[in-house]
């Protein structure tokens, strides 16, 4: 296949590597606006389609016996210098499109699991989705405005995660927040990275 | 939305229950075909909620001629940019639509959103693209950089100077 290395007619030099975390966790919990708030575009959204045999389930008339289901996928971009572009893509909260989760984490790098500590089980899906596929990850409690919150602690307690695993505060609709966020994430890696490197 | 069947209170703070059911088993080649719902604690503390799930009326498969994939899976992060062999060859309407877009490098998942193409079409429509030379294909995107201390510190400066 061609690639857009050496010289290509384009006269791109070498292209940006292209990587990408996850951002998890429960319906409305503000994955869309923590990927807004680090993305350099407008997150946009990605649509998987299933089509599924739904006889005696879904009644679409006599046109035929399939019925195609949307699953959307938020995103957004940051490029990090002229040889790294960073996705962050946001996962459904549900868990019926886990064929899609699958065909998403390939090669990601971690994943951000977003807490709402008045709907704490919402995140459970994700936590174990992460957990199951070995993906490192960062539990953040995303601080809503007026918000009675659990404490840390006590998300750790509740999410029964790895005592290793990270669990901090965020604002996801704050740039800094989420970069110390992905920070967080970062050092997770570094540490994991150089465990096996010292091994 | 449907409220959750179960409302944590301060009192009764819920706890995930930790490996009380084991893994699924047939995680498939690669992951794939492993999904979350086997996890029975999860699905009782009620996690599952429905999301936006906007009817979208095409059918992705007249697009590919019916194929689900193309030659190579192209991960949705891959990069690619119209070729000059591209920008000059004629192009049915969705191909043209694709060589246009991506004058400037877009990537799969770009491609998917920006012209309404469920991502699985995307990666296909792609995947012919880049194997007849109309689209260039940019650095693969790596497998294994978390494992890469050193790309893994570029990453972090790189995040901290944005």
């Amino acid at each position: 296949m061609s690639t857009m290395n050496g010289d290509a007619p384009n006269g791109a030099g070498r292209t940006p590597i292209p990587v990408k975390i996850i951002v998890s966790g429960g319906f409305g919990v503000g994955k869309t606006t923590a990927i807004g708030a680090l993305s350099e575009i407008d997150p946009l959204t990605t649509e998987g389609a299933m089509t599924t045999a739904s006889v005696g389930i879904d009644d679409r008339g006599q046109r035929d016996q399939k019925t195609t289901t949307t699953v959307a996928f938020d995103f957004g971009r940051v490029t990090i210098d002229a040889s790294i572009v960073l996705y962050m893509f946001g996962t459904p909260g549900q868990d019926r499109f886990g064929f899609m989760w699958a065909d998403l984490m390939d090669g990601a790098l971690g994943g951000l699991v977003l807490v709402d500590t008045d709907r704490i089980g919402d995140c459970f899906v994700a936590l174990d989705y992460f957990e199951k596929i070995g993906l490192p990850f960062v539990v953040a409690v995303n601080q809503f405005e007026g918000r009675s919150n659990l404490g840390l602690e006590q998300v750790r307690e509740s999410a029964n995660v790895d005592p290793h695993v990270p669990v901090v505060a965020v604002d996801a609709r704050d740039r800094e927040s989420m970069k110390q966020l992905v920070l967080n994430l970062l050092q997770l890696l570094l540490r994991r990275a150089r465990a096996a490197t010292a091994n | 939305m449907s409220p959750s069947p179960k409302e944590p209170s301060d009192d009764d703070v819920l706890i995930r229950p930790f490996l009380a059911v084991p893994y699924p088993t047939d995680p498939g080649v690669n992951g794939t075909g492993s999904h979350p719902t086997g996890h029975s604690r999860a699905a009782r503390a009620g996690a599952a909620s429905p999301e936006a799930n906007d009817g979208l009326e095409v059918r992705p498969y007249v697009m590919t001629g019916g194929r689900a994939r193309g030659g190579t899976d192209l991960p949705w992060e891959t990069l690619v940019i119209t070729s000059s062999y591209g920008r000059t060859v004629k192009a049915s309407f969705e191909i043209a639509g694709i060589l246009r877009l991506c004058e400037h490098m877009q990537s799969v998942a770009e491609v998917s959103a920006h012209l309404r193409i469920p991502i699985g079409v995307a990666r296909v429509l792609v995947a012919d693209l880049v194997s007849d030379g109309r689209l260039e294909a940019g650095t693969p995107p790596p497998r294994h950089a978390a494992d890469d201390v050193e790309f893994i510190e570029r990453l972090m400066q790189g995040v901290a100077a944005l």
